[in-house]
């Protein structure tokens, strides 16, 4: 056996844990290491090793599994469906044949008459449109800086994920309310409508309110309708029993406060 | 690429890659954003997507993107702080006791996985979802020779944090 096969063997002629993991990944063994199958053929305190290792690695895939968290989505988001979509269309915009065979036909037909002129142009916008990087969604868009007390109607705007949308109180405020609209634009904004001003943080998946249960608070919400559904929680607990609020309906209003209105009832503005 | 091997990728690999990101960066939102930015490249042909192994690029892609937001793990970190318990996203209510369970495991795994270097947690992670030591070591920067080493170093912090071993189970 050469020398440097000796010295991968540890000092007591077994191998190394790295060794027997390689050899329970069915990796090929390091050229300076004696035959790892060999060597366990023969050797039982390897073997015994080997097995504490092997059950190891399933003992923590099975604590892995039984700590994971939430399960992703199961279908392409439709934001990241509508980009790689654009991305298609803008690919072929991009051909270099392509674009010259459109130089050529926007050259013939600039003689032509003013309303092909005006096809032309349009599409040629659509093109070197399409061709621009889309802009991409931030990784992360927290903590903005809350508004200044004063300033009633200060909105903050961000660019939310897709998928649900969480809203977050630490307490269910004392009074006011929180109107959640829909829009079929990218951006989601809040806006302060009044009340008590306390630190918001806004991620892409959620807007946290920092809120007391003293507070009084109002805003509006207003997010992609693309996003289907939005959870309402103070601390834990649901908000409102219908704890999703559905986007598909134009605008609709958590009040809060004591009876005679239901608590946080939940109710659509027509 | 089009649209269509696109969605066979996602439907393929988001779910692996976003349980991988979220025990690697130990917060949800962080690998839901990081997984959602590496489809967004995979899209926009960053790099050399479509070149390698598509899962291996995804994984690659993901992981740089956690290690290197550290900061916003961080700062995410002491958000969840503030609501260590709440309610997965679209996941049904779970009664109270298995619910402080599931948290406190949580709490515990997360914590020994965190004591690790992002070169340990990275190699044992992804050994974890079936990669070869040789995409592992493309991914952590190292070479194939010692991506065994990081798994057994990895592997021994974690037998000394979490009930690992037979008789402990």
């Amino acid at each position: 056996m050469p020398s440097d096969i000796l010295e991968r063997v540890v000092a007591d002629g077994h191998l190394e844990d790295a060794d027997l993991l390689r050899h329970l990944d069915a990796e090929p063994a390091l050229p300076q290491v004696v035959d790892a199958a060999a060597h366990l053929r023969g050797c039982g305190t390897c073997v015994a090793r080997a097995e504490v290792l092997r059950r190891r690695r399933l003992a923590l895939a099975r604590l892995l599994a039984d700590s994971d968290a939430e399960a992703a989505p199961l279908s392409v988001p439709k934001a990241m469906l509508s980009r790689a979509r654009a991305r298609e269309r803008a690919r072929w915009y991009a051909s270099p044949t392509l674009r010259a065979a459109a130089v050529l036909l926007v050259a013939g037909t600039l003689a032509a008459q003013p309303a092909v002129r005006r096809w032309a142009g349009a599409q040629w916008e659509r093109a070197t449109t399409l061709a621009r990087p889309a802009r991409r969604a931030p990784v992360s868009v927290a903590p903005l800086a809350p508004a200044p007390a004063s300033a009633i109607g200060a909105v903050l705007s961000f660019e939310p994920a897709s998928g649900p949308f969480i809203i977050r109180f630490d307490e269910l405020p004392a009074a006011g309310s929180l109107t959640i609209a829909s829009d079929t634009g990218a951006l989601a904004t809040v806006e302060r409508l009044g009340g008590d001003n306390p630190e918001l943080l806004v991620t892409a998946h959620a807007l946290h309110v920092r809120n007391t249960a003293g507070d009084t608070l109002r805003y509006r919400v207003r997010l992609p309708r693309a996003m289907a559904r939005v959870y309402v929680r103070s601390g834990d607990a649901p908000v409102a029993s219908d704890r999703v609020v559905d986007l598909s309906e134009r605008e609709q209003r958590i009040d809060f406060g004591p009876p005679p209105k239901a608590n946080s009832a939940l109710r659509t503005i027509p | 690429m089009n649209v269509a091997r696109f969605t066979r990728l996602f439907e393929d690999h988001h779910a692996s890659l976003f349980r991988y990101l979220t025990r690697l960066s130990g917060d949800s939102d962080v690998a839901a954003d990081a997984a959602q930015e590496a489809f967004v490249r995979m899209i926009e042909g960053h790099g050399r997507a479509g070149a390698i192994e598509p899962r291996a690029w995804l994984f690659t892609v993901g992981t740089r993107l956690v290690l290197e937001g550290g900061r916003t793990v961080t700062r995410r970190a002491r958000l969840l702080d503030v609501a260590p318990d709440r309610a997965p996203l679209g996941e049904a209510p779970m009664d109270a006791h298995a619910r402080v369970e599931r948290e406190e495991r949580r709490r515990v795994v997360s914590t020994a996985l965190a004591a690790l270097s992002d070169k340990e947690r990275t190699a044992l992670l992804m050994q974890q979802e079936g990669f070869a030591h040789r995409e592992i070591a493309d991914t952590v920067g190292t070479t194939t020779g010692s991506v065994g080493t990081l798994l057994a170093r990895a592997l021994e912090k974690l037998a000394a944090a979490l009930p690992l071993d037979a008789d402990q189970l």
